[in-house]
């Protein structure tokens, strides 16, 4: 089990109307890099196939925000690793079963007179735990969001400053998720 | 990987499971149940820790442990020596009644306490996967328990 980052080309799930892609980043339109850069977990895979060319590594495979709870569907995910080099990232033994977020107090990180700012505050979770991380678009070289699960009981969103020991998130070049393109 | 520590407030079970909260309970836990612990100004950790993190209809319940941040990244990086644990299981939960060897995988160890008065049994609650809990008495010491698994 680890983590690791890809380029996601295609996330289609239920619960954010499979809206994590924009259209701008799905398309790869105004400049941008097709696709959106994520840091997934190989213990939420299942069903992985191989989509690769001799050119083009891709593939395809269904992934669980909280594989613990019947309660949730899978997501189709596309991304472009080719099928070998994700089953080498299931072989990957991490550093460490802990990760230390700096979760950023009310997912707020200017502060304003109703959320004054705050230090963060360190946070120990298990690996295991982590769903996904996706880049803060208003700040991407300092911020992210973690996604991770309490148990099979609930799914947690919270905004981190960035983690060293992660992979950095900050080679796209899109904007904001809320960037359609021109239609 | 299980660990031995000092509870001094489990917000579980209208909180019985640590009666006295200055003195704290002695338990054996595992890391696999923990999320989110942090450092409390007085250096005792906070977290929440799951009965069983298998089952949706199980949350978190806030307890505090005698432990540092840095001993619990310890154990969830331990390795154990193995995955199952072998334990004298009483029969009906009778101490008067004879025994006999059950494995659990440690995936599944909830938590364990010893026995009131006889510290060489223990209870132990293991999860039957996202399904149910289940509390047997032992005749194994939390000790003997833990180095099983070292």
């Amino acid at each position: 089990m680890s983590l690791f980052v890809t380029r996601v080309l295609e996330w289609e799930d239920e619960r954010d109307s499979s809206n994590r892609i924009s259209m701008m980043e799905d398309r790869g339109i105004g400049g941008s890099i097709q696709g959106r850069y994520f840091i997934l977990n190989t213990n939420r895979i299942v069903d992985l196939l191989d989509l690769s060319t001799l050119a083009v590594p891709k593939s395809e495979f269904k992934y669980f925000d909280n594989p613990f709870d019947r309660r949730e569907r899978y997501s189709r995910v596309v991304c472009d690793h080719s099928a070998a080099q994700i089953i080498a990232h299931f072989d990957d033994v991490p550093a460490s079963q802990a990760v230390t977020l700096p979760i950023v107090p009310h997912n707020q990180p200017w502060g304003s007179p109703y959320t004054p700012l705050r230090p963060t505050v360190n946070t120990v979770v298990g690996i295991w735990a982590i769903a996904y991380v996706d880049r803060y678009n208003p700040d991407p070289n300092h911020y992210v969001w973690v996604c991770y699960t309490k148990g099979a009981f609930k799914r947690v969103e919270v905004l981190c400053t960035i983690d060293i020991g992660w992979p950095t998130l900050t080679s796209t070049t899109t904007t904001t998720s809320r960037d359609q393109g021109p239609v | 990987m299980l660990f031995p520590d000092v509870v001094m407030k489990w917000q579980a079970d209208s909180w019985v499971r640590v009666p006295n909260q200055t003195t704290g309970a002695i338990y054996l836990l595992n890391t696999n149940r923990v999320d989110s612990v942090r450092e409390l100004p007085n250096h005792d950790i906070s977290l929440y820790y799951f009965d069983n993190p298998y089952d949706h209809r199980d949350n978190g319940h806030y307890m505090v442990i005698n432990s540092t941040l840095a001993m619990m990244i310890a154990a969830m990086d331990y390795a154990p020596g193995t995955l199952t644990l072998t334990v004298a299981h009483y029969l009906n939960d009778d101490r008067t009644l004879a025994t006999s060897n059950l494995t659990i995988p440690i995936a599944d160890f909830a938590y364990a306490w010893a026995q009131t008065n006889h510290a060489t049994n223990s209870w132990i609650v293991y999860a039957d996967k996202g399904w149910d809990m289940t509390r047997i008495l032992v005749n194994n010491s939390l000790a003997n328990l833990l180095f099983q698994v070292l």
